[in-house]
């Protein structure tokens, strides 16, 4: 009796068994998709896996995400393993350096399924493009602009309407300086700084690229030494929060209690990350525009994308990938389910649905067409390299504590960056 | 006070082989986990690796490039041993002192044993960065509190004159692990050496710097080893509070090899700055372990 | 009486200094009860509304792993660690204790010496190994090393406890006919007991918190430990509710904490509960 009833047992478990493998003969293919983000994000795009899924049911895809903590680090650790995922969330700043080693991604040109008509052509081939590749596609427009404190405008009597330049600034921030000494029109992490001093030297010298295709600097010293020197000025005249105070917050700026309690007038920053600055609806924002010379040939104004999301070369399921990623960055209800978590879309499409949705923060639209609108001229993509960029960043403390003139600064720095440039031009 | 006592030495190692036997786990994780790992990355020092271009040898030109032509390697070594000679030695003073005082038969004392082990338990948590910002910039809890001492305002963490310092401090404050280490020590002595203390009239401070004492430097030794060890490789109160600034004030060795290696993907040059702190931490443990057959007593009698 | 006033200045030295201690996990748990805003400018650690709220949604999280999963998670990957972890490194500090074999002190010296070359430049060596060897996206990583010994630190530390044992224990075992296995279990084993949870506790602790590790080896959501949990939603560049991190955190310290409170008799009043006394 007993032994039956195993027996029976053993059978039933094999019928499973079977019938599971013919439930799910289909042949599925599993695409990994890694991106980094924050609660929203990853709620959004898993929704938006999910409903991808649920009408291609041969596909299975896997989200890896977490924080951006590591994410770097654990990106170029699958690359190099060749285990990388077959879609990866990258900063557009990597590419450079990740493309000039290797090809590591798929040339998006190349691949006859992906729709990439909504895109805007240049912008794919100034912003996602290395050498005649596309790496990969822009998940969002972003812009740099101004996060303004309404309240703070209004309790010194600034117009929002001010179009900023170099010389109002400086008056404008001393006078808020001097009505009361905690308080700063503008507050700029050592990236933003970075940011500025190249839209000076862009405006005055009318150069148009940082860096130049042959490795070289586009700046010359004199400039630079200017820049520097307006930068001092900038904290001198309390215009600019001091970088004691503000050295701490890097890239992390709206975690500063001054920012918090209204202490500050102006954060700048990419268009996309405004939404921090609301501090969860407890300030009130508006956009304005980085300083502008009239004149100028290139206003130096960065547009770029917020992320990129490409394919791997590795990934064994290419044509899917890129199926999926067609579907991602133009199908309606996609866009609806991702909104603006990874920044105002870069297709018309996209634009168009969230519009109609009324899903767009009108801060961030507008933002993004003031930069729109001005933006400079677009950066060789060696500008983005991790190395040059810690290199200014040593400068611009140096001139902000003082330790460097403006002019031994510009010295010394064109002397780095030529050697550094060098240096990659020899790796290549 | 007799407090050495000899093994005998006739007995003592009397199976030779066997010690590989219990020993081999140790040797087969060496020889198939580590042992690659290390040469390869000991080979790389010697190549311009990046992270995905073949590697190329290149002799001996990172060393030469780190020695003569890279500030960042010479800012980042005063920094690193500022900050070991300063975090080391304050890190085991307070934490015997700290284990002497929990060692008492007090009443709640294991509640208070707990809360002074917290911070090693909160140490690597994400929020507490911001913590540290909130309570160290000028505005700050810290000043704040100062300020009734009279005490001026300071940018203890933005401040490049201050920031090691303050960093320093943050990790003084996770002393822990060598206080549970000194705690465990403290019991292992054995209590008959107390009580002979006792009929021979000594003082408390003549028991402790001649009984507890001496027989806690096998844990002293330890402790100072391996803080030594770690405090060079130091890398976290770099990365997640000041990011090695400002202006490279906090540009702790562990810091800046991770940066090499994965912002600026040079790991033949990563490799060769591991090597050499390798090579530097290897001097000071073999200084302190041959120093250690004058000062740290063991009941085997140094017999190794 | 002169006793009395001397517990009451020792309370109240340990009491002021503990605050020290205690501050930042007080400051974590009034954190969990604000809002971001909150967080940033109020220096009072009384918020100004207590809600639960950010507890279970951030237990919950984007609904797709919970707390409880990276709960199960991070004991499957440490439990197991653990275990291998002191089993191996006691063995092998007992070998290197007890015993002369050739080579000894290299072999020695080599063991220490894994501990001082950088972990940044073995991480992605040591990944393809792992790799070769089929183990990503798994706990191997974790459990193999462990049942190897690849922890020198805790070899280290056991090895300098048993040196502190006496010798003519073992001697004396010898005499009653035990072989060194049984010395081993039977005599040195609860003589390290303190030794022994005291690694346990550090081991417990490291690898609960431990983060780049699992980042690195771990690449599916549904296999995070905690400490990728808590990391999940910090984005740079976005808005991250930091109440709901805050309390995370604050859970995910509850386990070591017990721990630590309920192990701490084990190394304080294990062998020579005669020891020090008032």
């Amino acid at each position: 009796m007993k032994r039956s009833w195993k027996i029976g047992f053993v059978l039933c478990l094999v019928l499973v068994m079977a019938l599971n493998c013919l439930v799910f003969a289909e042949p599925q293919t599993s695409l990994r998709f890694m991106w980094w983000g924050g609660e929203t994000r990853h709620k959004a795009t898993m929704d938006a896996i999910a409903l991808y899924m649920k009408k291609n049911p041969h596909i299975k895809i896997i989200g890896e995400y977490g924080g951006f903590d590591g994410y770097q680090q654990k990106l170029l650790t699958q690359l190099v393993g060749g285990t990388g995922a077959d879609i990866v969330q990258i900063d557009q700043p990597w590419v450079d350096q990740l493309m000039s080693q290797d090809d590591l991604f798929v040339n998006l040109y190349t691949l006859k399924g992906l729709q990439l008509s909504g895109f805007d052509r240049n912008f794919l081939k100034n912003q996602c493009q290395w050498q005649n590749q596309l790496v990969g596609l822009p998940t969002g427009l972003n812009g740099l602009i101004y996060a303004t404190n309404i309240n703070f405008m209004a309790r010194h009597k600034i117009s929002l309407n001010t179009q900023w330049n170099w010389d109002n600034l400086v008056e404008s921030g001393a006078k808020v300086h001097q009505q009361n000494s905690n308080e700063y029109l503008l507050d700029m992490d050592l990236t933003q700084v970075e940011q500025m001093i190249m839209m000076y030297v862009k405006q005055h010298s009318g150069i148009k690229q940082w860096i130049n295709s042959n490795y070289t600097p586009g700046f010359d010293k004199k400039s630079l030494a200017q820049a520097f020197g307006y930068y001092q000025k900038l904290l001198q005249s309390g215009t600019l929060l001091p970088l004691k105070d503000s050295v701490l917050f890097n890239l992390k700026t709206e975690q500063n209690p001054k920012w918090a309690t209204g202490q500050i007038g102006m954060n700048s920053n990419y268009d996309s990350t405004l939404p921090q600055f609301y501090l969860g609806g407890k300030l009130k924002l508006d956009v304005m525009l980085p300083p502008l010379m009239k004149g100028a040939k290139s206003t130096g104004i960065t547009m770029r994308p917020s992320q990129i999301l490409a394919i791997n070369k590795k990934s064994a399921h290419v044509k899917e990938a890129a199926k999926f990623l067609s579907w991602f960055f133009n199908n309606p209800e996609a866009l609806v389910c991702l909104k603006t978590e990874r920044g105002i879309p870069a297709t018309t499409a996209g634009l168009k649905v969230l519009e109609k949705q009324n899903l767009l923060d009108h801060n961030m639209a507008k933002g993004i067409n003031l930069a729109l609108k001005n933006a400079g001229v677009p950066e060789n993509p060696l500008t983005g390299n991790e190395e040059l960029n810690i290199t200014f960043e040593e400068y611009i403390q140096k001139v902000g504590f003082n330790v460097l003139t403006p002019e031994a600064a510009a010295d010394q720095m064109f002397k780095d960056y030529q050697g550094k440039l060098a240096e990659l031009k020899a790796q290549k | 006070m007799a407090i050495q006592t000899p093994g005998s030495k006739l007995r003592k190692f009397s199976h030779n082989y066997i010690g590989l036997l219990y020993i081999a786990p140790w040797l087969i994780g060496f020889l198939t986990l580590q042992l690659y790992p290390f040469l390869s990355s000991f080979y790389y020092s010697f190549t311009n690796l990046n992270l995905f271009k073949a590697p190329h040898f290149i002799g001996l030109q990172n060393y030469i490039q780190m020695f003569t032509a890279n500030e960042d390697f010479w800012q980042s070594f005063k920094v690193t041993f500022i900050y070991v000679l300063a975090a080391v030695p304050a890190k085991i003073i307070f934490s015997l002192i700290v284990a002497m005082i929990m060692n008492q038969k007090l009443r709640g004392i294991n509640f208070f044993r707990t809360i002074y082990y917290l911070p090693s338990i909160l140490g690597g948590s994400v929020a507490l960065a911001i913590l540290w910002k909130l309570l160290f910039m000028q505005q700050g809890v810290v000043n704040h509190y100062l300020g009734y001492l009279g005490i001026p305002a300071y940018n203890w963490l933005g401040d490049p004159g201050m920031a090691l310092s303050t960093i320093s401090l943050l990790q003084l404050w996770q002393f822990g692990s060598a206080m549970v280490l000194f705690l465990a020590g403290l019991k292992q002595i054995p209590a008959e050496l107390y009580e002979a203390g006792k009929v021979d009239g000594a003082s408390r401070l003549k028991m402790f710097f001649y009984i507890t004492l001496p027989q806690l430097t096998p844990i002293i030794l330890f402790n100072l080893v391996m803080q030594m060890v770690n405090a060079f490789q130091e890398f976290t109160a770099a990365f997640v509070i000041t990011n090695g600034g400002p202006m490279k004030a906090t540009y702790l060795y562990g810091y800046m090899i991770w940066q090499y290696g994965f912002s600026f993907m040079k790991m033949g040059y990563t490799s060769a700055l591991s090597w050499v702190l390798f090579i530097i931490v290897m001097i000071f443990t073999v200084v302190i372990f041959k120093s250690s057959s004058l000062w740290v007593h063991y009941e085997d009698a140094g017999d190794f | 009486m002169k006793n009395i006033t001397k517990k009451t200045i020792a309370y109240i030295l340990i009491s002021l200094l503990g605050i020290l201690m205690v501050y930042p996990l007080l400051w974590l748990i009034s954190g969990s009860f604000k809002t971001n805003d909150e967080i940033f400018t109020a220096f009072s650690l009384i918020p100004s509304h207590f809600s639960f709220r950010p507890y279970i949604d951030g237990w919950i999280g984007i609904g797709q792993q919970t707390y409880s999963q990276f709960f199960s998670n991070t004991l499957q990957m440490v439990a197991p660690s653990l275990f291998f972890d002191l089993l191996s490194s006691f063995l092998v500090a007992y070998g290197f204790s007890r015993f002369r074999f050739p080579l000894k002190k290299i072999l020695f010296a080599l063991m220490i010496s894994t501990l001082m070359l950088p972990k940044t430049v073995i991480i992605i060596p040591r990944y393809m190994l792992f790799k070769n060897l089929g183990w990503l996206d798994s706990y191997l990583p974790f459990y193999i090393p462990a049942l190897l010994a690849t922890q020198s630190f805790f070899i280290f530390m056991l090895l300098q406890f048993l040196r502190g044992l006496p010798r003519e224990l073992d001697e004396s075992a010898v005499i009653d006919g035990c072989n060194s296995f049984q010395i081993l279990f039977r005599i040195l084993l609860p003589l390290s007991k303190p030794a022994l949870f005291s690694a346990a506790i550090f081991d417990f602790i490291w690898q609960w918190n431990d983060f780049f590790n699992p980042l690195i080896y771990i690449s599916s959501v549904s296999k995070y430990p905690l400490a990728l949990g808590l990391r999940i939603d910090l984005d740079v560049g976005a808005s991250v509710n930091w109440g709901q991190v805050m309390a995370m955190s604050v859970v995910t310290m509850i386990p070591p904490i017990l721990i630590f409170f309920f192990a701490q008799k084990y190394f304080v009043e294990g062998i020579a509960t005669t020891g020090l006394k008032g």
